[in-house]
């Protein structure tokens, strides 16, 4: 059985390139935790998501991925930043925004990626997305 | 991690009608806009009628490439050319799926033999073919993900039992 | 005659006249000053000594409703043998009775019968009984009054007798002076026997009261008939020193419109500005004529406070004591100026000492009957409480049976943490309103903590917040109910709960508008009630503990077979998942046609497996088409349907059409009734049709015929 370990990861994001980056080394660190090929894709394409609205939103933020070996192992992400936040955040859980708008699209289509999703969000000071998968 | 390849190695051939385009694995804004206007470069110096975007080497395919595919189809045609999407590898159309993109009105093949195959039986709606029948179905008409592209006759031969 | 001799004559006459007149005088002063018929008899007999008469009466008439003379009734007789041929008390009806022709025979003038068996006015009839009697003269002074008789007397000789006529004169007097003596005499007896009825019915109907109300109606009643306009009954209680503190009106009647002080307003003596004049005399009635103009002694006739309507004119207050101790009042009151007659002074007297016992008594019955509800209320507290094991159902059960006991409208309960020596609100009541906030309140200090610390109950009222200030306690204000400004409390009531040495809490009943809302009493029932609740608190936190152990102990134990049971698990799963492989087999049929049957029900998981079992098979076998057969699939339900969608929508994107087969005709029904979409789904009803559209699809066409052979 693979040890119990904690691992946290941060990684700025200032341009695409980093998200690109982010979202390749989230690939591997997932397949590496045993994530089957499709989930791990999810982990990433939903880092993927994030990444790119906070480069187009905010211009700058992070994201911090934690992952957890033991038993109840899971991978998380954390994508913060302090750009103008969300105002309609109920729309936008609902997936309520048209696809030609980018922000709605991402966060609903990664809630449904992924386990746990959280989010706070404040206008005018940030916003802090929180997404969990679990390794089953 | 470098730039794009574009300008390395050749990602968009010419084959037969077909305009073939090697998706890079990870495109910034800028890069998406440099390669659609290529494309629509090359697909009007061809005249291709088809543009074939290969996924094979894309294995993080989020939204962003989504909306890639929609608008590159959408501009291609308008210059009379038809999208077919191939090599999506197995991860990434689950994860497509469950993203709710199924790129409706875009053919889709496993492979470039098979998009070849394709481009060789049909044609795109506004061109119009000697030799075929008036209502023949047309591939690039908006069509359900399962509608036939079959015709009556087929150079596959089977012996008769 | 001369001149001298007639003068003389005269003289003497005038002489004679004065001495009558003198003798007159005497007459009627005597009759004046007469206490009783007797003595009246002895005025007329005085005459007659000289006279020699044998017998004199004195009879009253009584009048027959139409104002004819009915009745005689002899009530005083002198004899000069003293025989009693005619009592006091013989009635004679009149009507029938010979003799009252003779006596009635003329209002005015006295009828004199010198001999009666030589005068035409005596018939054979009268003369018989007149024998009888042995009378042989008569004369009659019959009293008349405003044209009515009121009575008669006669004076008898047995022998026949002259009349001088100074005796006349006397006898025409008396006509004149005795009717009126005689008339007040009976208006007074009269009045004096109606006045001992009323108090004889007062006195009955005290003596069946059964509520306050009834012997309100009883005591008022005189003052009713005489015109009041409003009466109460008020009980007085007394403090520690036997001094009136507090009145309560019990009972209160007014004839036109609402009493001004209805049942239940309460008095506190001490500072009410009208009690010099409400309980100034414990020992006769304080009748106020008018109120604007009468002047005594009692300057302050201050009617405010009192409980009579605005516009009372006249007042009557009726001390109730016994043996000097006030027991309660009786307050009467007119709407314009009484004067009081005799009568009604007489009957208010008399109801002092008769009504405080009646009153008292039925104080004390009505007291014994609140105390006895109040402890079965008080039996039935602890009985229910006893039944709740559970804290909070304690604490409502607690509150609903003090809502039986105390005004609870506005009432909190408090909990107290020893451990973290918090202070909780448990339940609050606003205005009736009831919530269970569960706040902990931190470094306050209210009645909560102050009762909770000195483990002493506290009745806090009228000067509170000075009390307050003083004992350092915080006030509690509340906002009113309108949204306008804030209200303190005029009294609290606040008692610990305490079993043994352990404080649980605290009970508290607070009151906006009354300085002087709780007593003695009141604390007394809230500490029984904070007990009661106090004692099945403990039990219920013990439970609860005891509860929450066992719960440990138990998740514990389960903790540890679930150890167990995952690695199990685990190994299951694993061997589940490679299971699943197989049983999700991808069949290449021909060059790029593949069959999936789908064996089982399909979850969220297998669903997962099946698509990717399925792209990984489009992938090797390089398949065109899918046939996927769910022929083996029990339950189609939406969620079916969705994952089967995603699975297609899948496969497309790899190139491959899917054809699903092997619908029931129960799987049909499913899908249309749950109102399913799968107009976009490519369906056949069995694998054969669908090869044969597989086929077709490649571009091969083959008939049945050629499957069959």
């Amino acid at each position: 059985m693979a040890e119990e370990a904690s691992k946290r990861i941060h990684f700025p994001i200032h341009s695409l390139i980093d998200v690109i980056k982010a979202r390749r080394q989230g690939l591997e660190i997932a397949i590496a935790m045993g994530f089957p090929q499709a989930e791990a894709n999810k982990v990433a394409v939903v880092i993927s998501e994030l990444g790119r609205n906070i480069e187009l939103y905010a211009g700058e933020g992070s994201i911090t991925l934690t992952t957890y070996t033991g038993r109840g192992g899971y991978i998380e992400v954390v994508a913060e930043d302090r750009g103008p936040g969300i105002p309609d955040l109920d729309l936008v859980l609902d997936g309520g925004y048209t696809t030609s708008n980018g922000l709605g699209l991402g966060i609903s289509g990664s809630r449904r990626l992924m386990d746990e999703f959280e989010i706070q969000s404040t206008v005018g000071q940030g916003t802090k997305i929180r997404a969990l998968k679990r390794l089953r | 991690m470098e730039a794009m390849e574009l300008s390395e190695i050749p990602a968009i051939q010419k084959l037969e009608n077909l305009l073939l385009v090697a998706v890079p694995r990870d495109l910034t804004d800028d890069d998406v806009l440099r390669l659609r206007r290529q494309i629509l470069q090359e697909t009007r110096r061809y005249r291709s009628h088809w543009v074939l975007l290969d996924f094979s080497r894309v294995d993080i395919c989020d939204s962003f490439f989504g909306r890639f595919i929609q608008s590159t189809a959408r501009m291609a045609r308008l210059m009379g050319a038809d999208v077919i999407v191939s090599g999506l590898q197995d991860a990434v159309v689950e994860t497509m799926v469950d993203l709710g993109m199924t790129l409706p009105h875009i053919h889709a093949v496993l492979d470039l033999d098979d998009a070849l195959a394709l481009s060789r039986e049909n044609q795109p709606l506004n061109q119009s073919m000697d030799g075929r029948d008036a209502d023949e179905p047309s591939a690039s008409s908006a069509s359900s993900a399962n509608e036939s592209m079959g015709w009556e006759t087929s150079d596959v031969g089977w012996a008769e039992v | 005659m001369t001149t001298k001799e007639e003068l003389r004559a005269r003289i003497a006459q005038l002489e004679q006249a004065q001495m009558q007149a003198a003798a007159l005088y005497q007459i009627s002063r005597d009759l004046a000053a007469a206490r009783n018929e007797e003595e009246l008899l002895q005025i007329l007999a005085w005459p007659t000594m000289e006279t020699e008469a044998s017998r004199v009466s004195l009879m009253y008439i009584d009048l027959d409703p139409s104002g004819e003379p009915e009745w005689a009734k002899t009530v005083a007789s002198w004899d000069r043998q003293d025989t009693t041929t005619t009592a006091a008390g013989t009635r004679y009806h009149l009507p029938e009775y010979p003799l009252a022709r003779l006596w009635m025979a003329d209002p005015y003038e006295p009828q004199l019968i010198s001999d009666v068996t030589a005068d035409e006015r005596v018939d054979e009839e009268i003369l018989e009984l007149l024998i009888q009697d042995n009378d042989r003269a008569l004369a009659t002074i019959p009293m008349s009054q405003a044209g009515q008789w009121v009575g008669l007397a006669f004076l008898s000789w047995n022998e026949p007798h002259e009349f001088g006529e100074e005796e006349k004169e006397i006898y025409r007097a008396l006509t004149g002076l005795l009717p009126p003596v005689v008339h007040n005499r009976r208006l007074l007896i009269e009045r004096e026997r109606s006045v001992i009825e009323k108090l004889y019915e007062i006195s009955r109907n005290l003596n069946v009261a059964n509520s306050e109300d009834d012997l309100l109606q009883a005591l008022a009643q005189p003052a009713v008939e005489a015109g009041a306009s409003g009466a109460n009954l008020a009980y007085i209680d007394l403090d520690e020193d036997g001094e009136p503190e507090w009145g309560k009106i019990v009972a209160a009647w007014q004839r036109e419109g609402p009493p001004p002080a209805p049942v239940g307003t309460r008095y506190y003596l001490p500072d009410t500005s009208s009690t010099r004049t409400w309980l100034s005399h414990p020992e006769e009635p304080v009748l106020i004529t008018d109120v604007v103009t009468d002047t005594d002694e009692r300057e302050d006739k201050n009617l405010n406070g009192m409980p009579v309507h605005s516009d009372a004119s006249a007042l009557a207050i009726i001390p109730l004591t016994l043996a000097g101790r006030w027991v309660g009042l009786v307050t009467l009151y007119w709407d314009e100026p009484h004067e009081f007659s005799e009568q009604e002074v007489e009957i208010y007297n008399a109801l002092i000492s008769m009504a405080a016992p009646a009153v008292e008594g039925q104080r004390l019955a009505a007291e014994a009957h609140a105390r006895a509800e109040e402890l079965a209320a008080l039996n039935e507290l602890g009985q229910v409480l006893t039944t709740r094991l559970d804290v909070e159902g304690v604490l409502e059960e607690a509150y609903r049976q003090a809502s039986r006991l105390v005004d609870t409208t506005n009432f909190y309960l408090a909990l107290y943490d020893p451990d973290e020596n918090e202070v909780i609100l448990a339940i609050d009541v606003i205005e009736g309103d009831l919530t269970k906030p569960y706040v902990t309140w931190k470094n306050r200090q209210g009645f909560a903590e102050y009762v909770i610390r000195n483990r002493e109950p506290i009745i806090a009222q009228n000067t509170y917040t000075d009390w307050a200030d003083k004992k350092g306690v915080g006030v509690h204000k509340r906002a009113s109910l309108s949204g306008k400004g804030v209200r303190v409390p005029l009294s609290v009531l606040a008692v610990p709960m305490v079993v043994g040495e352990e404080v649980l809490g605290m009970i508290a009943v607070r009151d906006y508008d009354d300085p002087r809302a709780y007593d003695e009493h009141d604390k007394k029932l809230l500490s029984a009630i904070a007990s009661q609740t106090a004692i099945a608190l403990q039990n219920a936190q013990l439970f609860d503990n005891l509860e929450r152990m066992v719960e440990q102990r138990t998740a514990e134990l389960r903790e540890s077979v679930e150890e167990k049971t995952r690695l199990q698990q685990e190994i299951i799963e694993a061997q589940q998942r490679a299971i699943q492989e197989l049983s999700t087999p991808v069949i290449p049929i021909m060059e790029r046609i593949i069959v999936m049957p789908l064996i089982g029900s399909i979850d969220t998981m297998r669903a997962k497996d099946i698509t990717r079992s399925l792209l990984r098979g489009i992938g090797e076998h390089r398949a065109k088409v899918v046939i996927l057969d769910i022929t083996g699939v029990p339950i189609v339900d939406s969620g079916v349907a969705d994952y089967l969608n995603k699975t297609i929508q899948a496969a497309r994107l790899k190139g491959a059409r899917t054809i699903v087969t092997g619908i029931s005709d129960a799987v049909a029904e499913t899908i249309v009734d749950l109102g399913i979409d799968w107009s976009g789904i490519e369906t056949l009803a069995d694998l054969q049709t669908g090869l044969i559209a597989a086929l077709n699809s490649l571009g091969i066409r083959l008939t049945r015929e050629h499957l069959n052979r």
